[in-house]
């Protein structure tokens, strides 16, 4: 027998995808019906590219916001083992504590904890409105975390009564701020950002301090699939 | 403590590396790895060449870096026979001597290597758009230590004392009477698949070294792709602990032979990348 017959704990690296979810009143209805569906429909993707992507296993973890904050499951999930519940809308726009919290999980002693080395992660900011409380000094703590600056960031700015100025602000680029005008452009971008994500978050592509290629491959895909998206829409909210 | 160099006939050393299975198709194994020992001295040291596509010859950077660090090393313990370990102060310059010293080597060496080795045609392809452009208007490039960007991990044990250097991602791991430990100084720039490299500028800022009196048990230098595949660090000692007890029961040579066929089916079944590990083990009277 060989000495290495039973070493225990090998794994896979992993990729966490963020959803960060306004449930706030605002959303109530139609769009937050839209982001049920549309993530529990892309779920099965995002297995599919875990599943034949040998580099990374993709785990999901979700944070809901609205009068104080709420995560789906007390840490990121297998997406293989990912079940999606459905959130309801009511309530205020507390994202400056989206923002704390986030900036508490983005941390080696939190989600990023997993030894087999974590991928920088995707977070995905969904959103009608604007905060409702406090954010910009979370905000700019959060900036400061090395987890987020080299994460893949996307926002959707769902309707024009979205903060669009904030949300840049938090991808740190205004092409990253995609608006669905309508429940079927909402559905398409969920899709479009949930893919995109979990297949360049989840590859390997060892990058230097000075060059981030997944997030300008990142950057790319988004601002091409924006530009189409922007000359099919009618305002349908 | 006056630490004199003395014989450390009890100690076993050894290094490798494995190509990653991610790397298999285009056949470049981007880590390197070396090891010296006689009888004052033991080196091992590791270095992870850069996937990033501008770094067309981490493959060459990671091997200067393996090269000229344990010819630092070997210069260092030889001119500074006497080290007083209490007196912090002076011992801290000598490491940030050491560094400085290993960045310059490297450096110099990448230089030389570029100018005998102007860049292939099939390299420039590599390079995205702003280098090729730069490389065909000025027939070099300003920026050209990207090109061999790596890390860097060297551990050594001498008598009396141990020290470990590290730039960028990787660990060194430490095996005390009691337990095993990450005893390097963490790099809060290391973060997922970023890593610091010998080609920032900043270099040296963030050259990290810890040193020790007495012997450890062991020490070993890993590249990312090792810690990367084990789900928990406990897995990972778990592991290395195998690596010594295989060296221990087997002797070395078929302790590396078996070592180097498991870290094939280890990178294909955990990170995929490059494997690299250097170790230095007391193997007892």
């Amino acid at each position: 027998m060989g000495k290495y017959d039973n070493v225990e704990g090998i794994a896979r690296r992993t990729m966490i995808l963020f959803f960060l979810i306004d449930t706030s009143n605002s959303m109530s209805g139609t769009k937050i019906g839209e982001v049920n569906d549309a993530i529990e429909g892309v779920i099965p993707e995002i297995k599919e590219i875990s599943a034949s992507n040998a580099d990374a296993l993709i785990k999901i973890a979700c944070l809901t916001f609205s009068t104080g904050i709420k995560w789906m499951y007390p840490n990121p999930v297998d997406v293989n083992d990912f079940k999606w519940s459905y959130v309801n809308a009511g309530g205020m726009t507390e994202m400056g504590k989206a923002f704390e919290v986030l900036n508490e999980k983005l941390s080696r002693n939190e989600f990023m904890a997993e030894v087999a080395g974590s991928y920088a992660p995707a977070i995905f900011l969904l959103s009608d409105g604007a905060p409702t409380d406090e954010y910009k000094e979370a905000i700019d703590k959060l900036k400061k975390n090395n987890w987020f600056k080299y994460a893949l960031k996307a926002a959707v700015a769902i309707g024009d009564d979205a903060d669009k100025e904030m949300l840049a602000t938090f991808t740190g680029d205004d092409e990253l701020v995609l608006t669905a005008h309508s429940p079927e452009a909402l559905r398409k971008v969920i899709r479009f950002v949930s893919v995109t994500a979990s297949k360049i978050g989840s590859k390997s592509s060892v990058s230097t301090q000075t060059n981030n290629a997944k997030q300008d491959d990142f950057a790319e895909q988004i601002t091409e699939f924006n530009s189409d998206l922007i000359d099919s829409q009618n305002d349908n909210w | 403590m006056i630490i004199g160099n003395k014989n450390i006939s009890n100690i076993k050393s050894f290094a490798l590396s494995q190509i990653g299975a991610s790397h298999k198709d285009y056949e470049i194994c981007e880590d390197y790895s070396g090891s010296y020992q006689d009888d004052i001295m033991s080196i091992v040291c590791v270095a992870d060449g850069h996937g990033d596509s501008r770094c067309v010859r981490a493959n060459i950077g990671s091997q200067i870096a393996v090269e000229v660090g344990i010819q630092a090393v070997r210069e260092f313990i030889s001119n500074q026979p006497n080290i007083d370990l209490k007196d912090t102060k002076e011992t801290d310059k000598a490491f940030v001597q050491l560094k400085s010293y290993i960045l310059y080597k490297w450096l110099e060496k990448i230089k030389e290597h570029l100018d005998y080795n102007p860049l292939k045609d099939d390299e420039r392809r590599l390079m995205d758009i702003e280098m090729q452009e730069e490389y065909e208007r000025d027939g070099t490039i300003k920026y050209f230590p990207l090109l061999y960007g790596s890390t860097f991990i060297l551990a050594c044990v001498t008598n009396g004392f141990y020290f470990a250097l590290q730039l960028g991602d990787g660990d060194v791991v430490l095996r005390t009477k009691k337990a095993y430990i990450f005893p390097m100084p963490e790099d809060e720039r290391c973060v997922g698949n970023f890593t610091t490299s010998l080609c920032n500028a900043d270099a040296i800022d963030s050259f990290r070294h810890f040193y020790e009196k007495g012997s450890p048990r062991a020490l070993f230098v890993c590249t990312d792709g090792l810690k990367n595949s084990f789900a928990e660090s406990k897995f990972l000692f778990l592991f290395l602990e195998k690596v010594g007890e295989n060296v221990l029961e087997s002797g070395e040579v078929k302790a590396v032979n078996d070592l180097s066929v498991f870290l094939d089916t280890l990178s294909e079944m955990g990170s995929r990348d490059d494997i690299s590990i250097g170790a230095i083990i007391d193997i007892g009277e």
